[in-house]
Formats: C-alpha cells, sequence, structure tokens
C-alpha cells in the first residue's frame, strides 16, 4: 500500500496538525504498522520532526533488509554486556530507537533482560500487523477459559453482601482435606507451576466452625473506637485505692490482649486458604486484641496511675505454648475468654461511671464473639474427631492447673478485685471484697463449664482441677 | 449488673478473709505515679495523648509480657526473644497510623454499593474475575506475614504490634473483598497465579527485611494501582473498593517507610543490607512485570489490559496503560525510597525496572 493510500485517523490528524507534526511523517509511521495511539503518545511527548524523520528512515532500512550503523560507544557497551552481535539490531527492528538502546546498556541490562523486552516490543510489532482473525485468535486467553459457576450472581441481603452468602454453588463445597499448600482462593483452578506457602493445618476439622462467617461479618458492623466511642471527658477519679485498683485490673487485660494477638498472628500463616472463612475471622480477633490493649491502657492512664504491675505470665504460657489450633482454640476461646469476661464482669459491676460500664460491655460485646467461634470450633472438631476427647481433657487440665499455680503464687489480681468489689481496704469493705470476688468466680467456673458442655464436653464438670472446685457450686443468678 | 441484698450478706459473713498482701498498692513500690490527667483531644483519646511526655525505651532485656510501664514481676515468665532494640522494628508515624486505622475501618458488605454492579461483557467480566482472583491472593499473604513478626516485637514498643494487627484486618477485608466482586456478578474466581514472588515476603527472616519488602516495595505497587483503578473499574462498586483499599494501603506503606527512614537513621550500617532485601524482591517481581514476554503468570497482566482496553478487541490499547502503570509504579517506588533516605536506589534498581523509567 503506497503512503498517500495510508489515511490518518482524524483525531490523530489533529493532533498532529495541533502540533506542527508533518502528516507525511505520520503516514510513514502507519505504514511500518506503527499503533495511531503509539503515534499520538510520540506527538504528545514532544518528539520532534527531525528525531522522527531519523527514526522512521532507520525502521524504513530495518524493514528493507538493510543494518544501522551502530554508534561505537553502545557497541562497546554491547560487548562488554555480553549481549549477542545482532540484539542490538534486532531491538533496533523492534521499533526501538537507538536512544533507547543507549539507556538499556546504561542501565546495565544483562542480555536476557533485554532480550525480555524486545521480545515485548516484537509481539506488539507482530499484533500491529496481524490480520482480525488472527487477532482474534491470540485474544482467546487462556485463563479465560476457566471454568467458573458463571451467570450464578451472589446478591446482597439484608445484611448487605456477606461472606457467607458468597458460599453457593461449587463455591459452598468446603472440602474436609484442603489438597493444595499453594494461595489458591477456594474455588479458584489450580495452577500446577504454584509453589508451596508452607501451612500446616489443611484439614477442616482442625480450625472450623460453622459460624465463622457469620462472626467475622459480625465483629466488622460493631467495631468500636477506642479513641472516641468511650466519654473519656466524664470520667472522673475514683477514690484513689480503688483507681489504683482499676488500673492493676486494666494492666492485667493489656498483658492478656497482648499475648493473645501474638498467638493469633503466630497461628494465621499456618491455616491454609481453603478456610478463608476462619482466617479472616482470626483476623478481626487480633484487631479485637489490639483495642482492648488501646482501651484498658488508655483507662489506666486517664486518672494519673498509669499500669500497675505485671502478672507472671504463667498460666499465659498455656496459650503460647499451645501445639495444635484446637488446644490454642479451646484454651484461649473457652478457657480464657470466660476467665476474660468475668474480669469484665467485675469491671462493669463495680463501674462508677457510664464510661466504665461502656468500656467493659464493649469489650464483654468482643469477647462474646471469640467464645461462639471456640464452642463451635470444638464441637465440630469432637464431632469428628471423637478419639481426640482425652486429649482436650489433657489440654483443659494443664490450663486449669497452671492457672490455679498463678492465682495462688501471685495475689496482685485477685486483691485488687476485692478492693474494687469491696470499694475500699477497710475490713469490712475488704470482707465485701472477698465475697463478692467469690461470687464471680462461681459465676465465671459455671459459665465456663457451660460452656465446655454446649461445646460436647460436660463431664467436664467432674473433672475439674481440684483448685477450681472450691468455686463451682452454682450461685444465685444476678440481675 | 446487680446481686440481691440478702445473697450479698449471706455471702459476706460466710466467708473468712484471707490474708492480704496489698503491695502492689503501696505508692512507694511504684516507679512513679502521674498526678496529671488525660484529656481526649480533636481526635479523642488518642495514643499520641496517652503517651505524651512518657518515656520511650531504646532498648529493653525484658522478655517476659510485660505492657510498658508496669511494675516488673520479679518472677515473671519469659515469653519470647524480641528484638532487644526499639529501632528495628519502630516507625515514628506508627501511633497516629494506629489510630487512623482504628477511624477508618469499613466493611465489604455494606460500604460497597453493590447494586451498581451491571452485566458486563463476557470478556471484561473474566478479566475483572481474573483481577480479582489474583489479588484475593496477595492479599491472602500480606494478611498472613505480618501476623508472624507478632511475638518478635517487644512489647515495650506495643504501639508496632497494635499496628501490624490493624494492617492483618485490613488485608482481610481486602482479600474479602475481592472474593465478594468475583462472585457478585455472575463470574466466579478464576486461574490461581504462580505466587513465586509473593512467597518471598513470608520467607523473611528479620522484620525490616519484611518491612522494606512488603510495606516499601510490594503495597507500593499495590497501591499505584489501586490509585489508577478509575480506568479499570467499570461502576461504583469498583470504584468505591479500589478508594477504601487504596487508603488502607497507604497507611501500611507510610509505616514502612517511616520505619525505613527511622532504621537508616539510627542504624545507618544497615543500608547495604537494605539493598539486598530490594534486589532480592526487585528480581522475581521484575520478571512479574515484563511478564508479557514471559511465562510467569502473565494473567494478571493480561487482565488488566482487557480491563484497561475495555475489552479483548482493545488489548493493545489495554498494554499502553499497563506499560504506563508499571512506569508509574516504578517511579513512585523511588520516590518512596528517596522519602526513606535511600535516593541512590535509583541507580541500584534491577535494570529491569530501571528501563521502566529511562525507556
Amino acid at each position: 500500500m503506497s503512503q498517500e493510500a495510508i489515511e490518518v485517523p482524524a483525531d490523530l490528524a489533529q493532533v498532529a496538525r495541533e502540533h506542527d507534526f508533518p502528516l507525511e511523517l505520520v503516514r510513514r509511521a502507519l505504514a511500518l504498522g506503527f499503533a495511531p495511539a503509539a503515534i499520538r503518545a510520540q506527538i504528545l511527548r514532544g518528539i520532534s520532526p527531525q528525531q522522527a524523520e531519523e527514526f522512521i528512515s532507520q525502521q524504513e532500512r530495518l524493514r528493507a533488509g538493510q543494518e544501522v550503523e551502530v554508534p561505537e560507544d553502545i557497541a562497546r557497551m554491547a560487548r562488554k554486556r555480553r549481549w549477542p552481535q545482532d540484539l542490538v539490531q534486532r531491538a533496533l527492528r523492534a521499533g526501538l530507537s537507538m536512544q533507547e538502546v543507549r539507556a538499556m546498556l546504561e542501565a546495565g541490562l544483562r542480555f536476557d533482560q533485554a532480550e525480555r523486552l524486545v521480545i515485548i516490543r516484537e509481539r506488539a510489532q507482530q499484533r500491529q500487523q496481524e490480520t482480525p482473525e488472527q487477532r482474534q485468535r491470540r485474544q482467546e486467553l487462556a485463563w479465560m477459559n476457566v471454568r467458573t459457576e458463571w451467570g450464578v450472581r451472589v446478591r446482597p441481603g439484608k445484611k448487605g453482601l456477606t461472606l457467607g452468602s458468597l458460599n453457593v454453588g461449587s463455591y459452598g463445597d468446603i472440602p474436609d482435606y484442603w489438597p493444595y499448600q499453594t494461595e489458591m482462593p477456594r474455588g479458584a483452578q489450580h495452577n500446577p507451576g504454584a509453589p508451596s506457602m508452607g501451612y500446616t493445618i489443611y484439614e477442616k476439622a482442625e480450625l472450623w466452625a460453622d459460624n465463622a462467617a457469620d462472626l467475622y461479618e459480625e465483629s466488622i458492623q460493631r467495631q468500636w473506637k477506642p479513641a472516641t466511642a468511650i466519654p473519656w471527658e466524664e470520667m472522673a477519679p475514683l477514690p484513689e485505692v480503688q483507681e489504683r485498683a482499676l488500673a492493676q485490673l486494666c494492666t492485667y487485660l493489656c498483658q492478656n490482649a497482648l499475648v493473645c494477638s501474638d498467638v493469633i498472628g503466630k497461628w494465621l500463616k499456618e491455616m491454609s486458604y481453603g478456610y478463608h472463612e476462619v482466617k479472616v475471622y482470626m483476623a478481626t480477633v487480633g484487631f479485637d486484641y489490639a483495642r482492648h490493649f488501646d482501651v484498658f491502657r488508655k483507662r489506666a492512664y486517664l486518672n494519673g496511675v498509669g499500669m500497675g504491675r505485671q502478672s507472671p505470665g504463667y498460666y499465659l504460657r498455656v496459650i503460647k505454648d499451645a501445639r495444635r489450633w484446637t488446644e490454642t482454640s479451646t484454651l484461649m476461646f473457652i478457657f480464657n475468654t470466660s476467665y476474660l469476661i468475668h474480669l469484665c464482669q467485675i469491671g462493669y459491676y463495680t463501674a462508677a461511671s457510664e464510661g466504665d460500664a461502656l468500656i467493659f460491655r464493649l469489650a464483654m460485646q468482643d469477647l462474646a464473639r471469640q467464645t461462639a467461634y471456640g464452642i463451635k470450633h470444638l464441637h465440630y472438631f469432637l464431632m469428628r474427631k471423637p478419639e481426640c476427647r482425652e486429649e482436650i481433657h489433657s489440654y483443659l487440665q494443664r490450663a486449669e492447673a497452671l492457672f490455679a499455680y498463678e492465682d495462688d503464687k501471685d495475689r496482685t489480681l485477685p486483691e485488687a478485685l476485692m478492693v474494687l468489689l469491696g470499694g475500699g481496704l477497710g475490713q469490712e469493705e475488704l470482707k465485701r471484697g472477698y465475697a463478692l470476688l467469690n461470687y464471680f468466680r462461681r459465676r465465671w467456673l459455671r459459665d465456663y463449664l457451660a460452656r465446655l458442655a454446649a461445646a460436647g464436653m460436660p463431664e467436664r464438670r467432674d473433672r475439674l482441677f481440684p483448685y477450681l472446685r472450691q468455686w463451682s457450686p452454682v450461685p444465685a443468678v444476678a440481675r | 449488673m446487680a446481686i440481691d441484698q440478702d445473697m450479698l450478706h449471706k455471702l459476706t459473713t460466710e466467708e473468712d478473709l484471707p490474708e492480704l498482701d496489698l503491695s502492689w498498692l503501696k505508692p512507694e513500690d511504684r516507679a512513679r505515679v502521674e498526678a496529671t490527667r488525660l484529656r481526649p483531644g480533636r481526635k479523642g483519646l488518642t495514643l499520641d495523648l496517652l503517651e505524651a511526655g512518657q518515656e520511650l525505651p531504646d532498648a529493653s532485656d525484658d522478655y517476659s509480657a510485660r505492657p510498658r510501664g508496669a511494675e516488673r514481676h520479679p518472677a515473671a515468665a519469659r515469653h519470647n526473644l524480641y528484638y532487644p532494640l526499639r529501632h528495628e522494628t519502630w516507625s515514628d508515624n506508627v501511633r497516629l497510623l494506629y489510630e487512623e486505622a482504628v477511624q477508618r475501618q469499613w466493611s465489604s458488605a455494606t460500604d460497597i454499593p453493590w447494586h451498581t454492579l451491571k452485566p458486563l461483557p463476557d470478556d471484561v467480566e473474566r478479566a475483572w474475575c481474573q483481577f480479582a482472583t489474583f489479588l484475593t491472593e496477595v492479599e491472602f499473604i500480606a494478611g498472613d506475614t505480618p501476623g508472624q513478626w507478632l511475638e518478635r516485637i517487644n512489647p515495650e514498643w506495643y504501639e508496632v504490634k497494635l499496628f501490624l494487627l490493624t494492617q492483618i484486618m485490613d488485608e482481610a477485608r481486602h482479600l474479602d473483598v475481592f472474593r465478594k466482586r468475583a462472585l457478585a456478578n455472575g463470574g466466579g474466581l478464576l486461574m490461581e497465579s504462580g505466587g513465586g514472588g509473593l512467597r518471598i515476603i513470608l520467607e523473611c527472616q528479620d522484620f525490616s527485611e519484611f518491612s522494606a519488602i512488603m510495606h516499601v516495595f510490594a503495597e507500593a505497587l499495590v497501591q499505584t494501582l489501586f490509585r489508577s483503578g478509575e480506568a479499570l473499574a467499570y461502576n461504583e462498586a469498583e470504584k468505591a473498593i479500589f478508594r477504601l483499599c487504596a487508603q488502607d494501603e497507604s497507611r501500611h506503606i507510610a509505616f514502612g517507610v517511616m520505619h525505613l527512614k527511622h532504621l537508616l537513621e539510627t542504624q545507618p550500617w544497615r543500608r547495604e543490607e537494605i539493598h539486598y532485601y530490594l534486589d532480592k524482591i526487585e528480581g522475581p517481581l521484575a520478571l512479574d512485570m515484563q511478564s508479557g514476554a514471559s511465562a510467569n503468570a502473565p494473567l494478571f497482566d493480561e487482565a488488566i489490559m482487557v480491563l484497561a482496553g475495555g475489552g479483548r478487541k482493545n488489548i493493545d490499547k489495554g498494554f499502553d496503560f499497563l506499560m504506563n502503570l508499571r512506569r508509574r509504579q516504578v517511579l513512585e517506588y523511588l520516590h518512596r525510597l528517596e522519602v526513606a533516605g535511600l535516593p541512590e536506589r535509583r541507580y541500584r534498581m534491577n535494570p529491569t525496572l530501571r528501563a521502566f523509567v529511562e525507556t
């Protein structure tokens, strides 16, 4: 086709005119197969007619089978970089300018890296020259032919577009064993070349809970903001002794939150992606712990006291030292969370201001979700692995024993709770505080055992560690 | 919550008071008691206000789980071998970023106008689904990785832990929102990617290595992509996804840049080591960026090209978009490294990436 016969697209012609760029050069570039968009980009980028003439002439010579003379400094750099002899010419034939080749060499591109760039340009060039039929064939991109649940649309419901609602058709098929060690999302097509990510939990029974997706969404909907959700301004100081006791309780809750969030972080990378509902719910649990640390630290410092004495951390080590997720989950979300809810109940009961009551109420709301996961998971686990029942008892025995050890060795927290519950340091106040503490501990044990019963372990009531039995009688119902 | 008075009376008369120690209560045993009361500011009671004027130690030999400022228990159990120096994990903007993260949480279920999704041409829908499948994978890794550093960070510098927990939360929401997008418009999840480049993030053996690779490099690339999302979005739902995800990524990058800056200011001898980490990630990722010519997971790039071109018939237009995107990604990455105090990276960058800037 003669250059005169080549029609310049109207918008390209207008850009050329606006930039005093000769249409003849545009036609020659089109004749070489350069895309109108690429020519337009060059004009807009400010290429001069002289530069364009030089480049187009060079391309025309190359297309005619001639070679272009390569400046000596470029040839020297190419030799030094061990580029194959024809790579410079090939780069030029692919549409790269001499300046671009020089820049590639100055940038230190190895021959293989440079060749990849050249291949890209060659492919682009080929695309510009192909017929519509060839183009149609090429555009059959392989990944477009992957089989999916095509046509199945998940619609948002009353609670929006929730994670659980996505489990339709084959996406709702959550296998008992996840066979892939890669990062493949459930429902995608496996890529046989993908590497292992090194997870260790591939069995549904080891982490699943039917409520995980719902808990995840609920957790996001109920996130609260310690900086602004609490009426800090209105929380007047308590009498100094009580303020110190409250700070001591907050210190314990901070430390517990830190350790539990570490544990969540450690386990996330062990869980394979076949069970993403559990993974994302655990992300919200970690975030809950962050906010708990935040709010309890702020409360401890609010009225001038600050952190109290640290706990020795013996009992928390049991959670940290767990070697199986179900062990971790049972200790953290049933034993420990029951204990934390009990502490928050004391905080709520003794709250002297709406702000204090709100802090403990919001924390309990978060912790309640954790127990919901813990119970459901243990239930699911025991239904599928009844032979592991004794193993779970051994974990609980260990946690209860370590709790007893710490509770006996370190009386800081129980004393602080007594002061808080009794309202002071007088003999009568302490006596009242002690009685109330025992009352709340009975509630705690009752709730702990009830949660285990709901998970399918009612017999724990009869196997409770002896130290804890002092609180096992059922207390009167609080109003 | 209230307790019946009769029950209370019964309880108090039944139980003998044990011997009490109360040493935790004695003011003279406390290292310091602040007499000041905290007041919330314009943004509420923030960590900055909480910690204003408090001592921030540079080193710690405490391996228990003691929160900063708490009185040491002489018999406390060790919990971890934490990093002993603040500089190894700290970032000066960490408190601000944590508070911002808490304030800016969003819900993929209710904050995305899903009703604006309308049926798209098949090729565009499939491209979106491939794009979303890949990003779901990316966010999986991004969520798993910060968690493994939590137990290495000393509670003395708890702010970093809290920030990483917000990042894990963010990444969970991202993987969730891209999965939802893939399934919400009749498409579905498509092909898993190669994933080799992403594994490098999981393999990090040092916190600063992790932060440089993940926050400064990988998330920066993703951030530029999200910020270019207008060209890839076909409706308000997709625009909202890009906007909200980009907002979260900005915080992660800000942490990484300021951590790197802090590290280079306090431990300047680690400069070459940081270059090694960047060499390590730039290499494989540079291959991915060249995927138009390599066999290494071209599907993500192809999906972008189809989306940006408006369909596979205009894939050439999409190719131009992709090349411009790569250029912007590299330029923004370099700019962040300059801010962090590593301007020489421009001249030491992987040549394949450098070519995007210089050719």
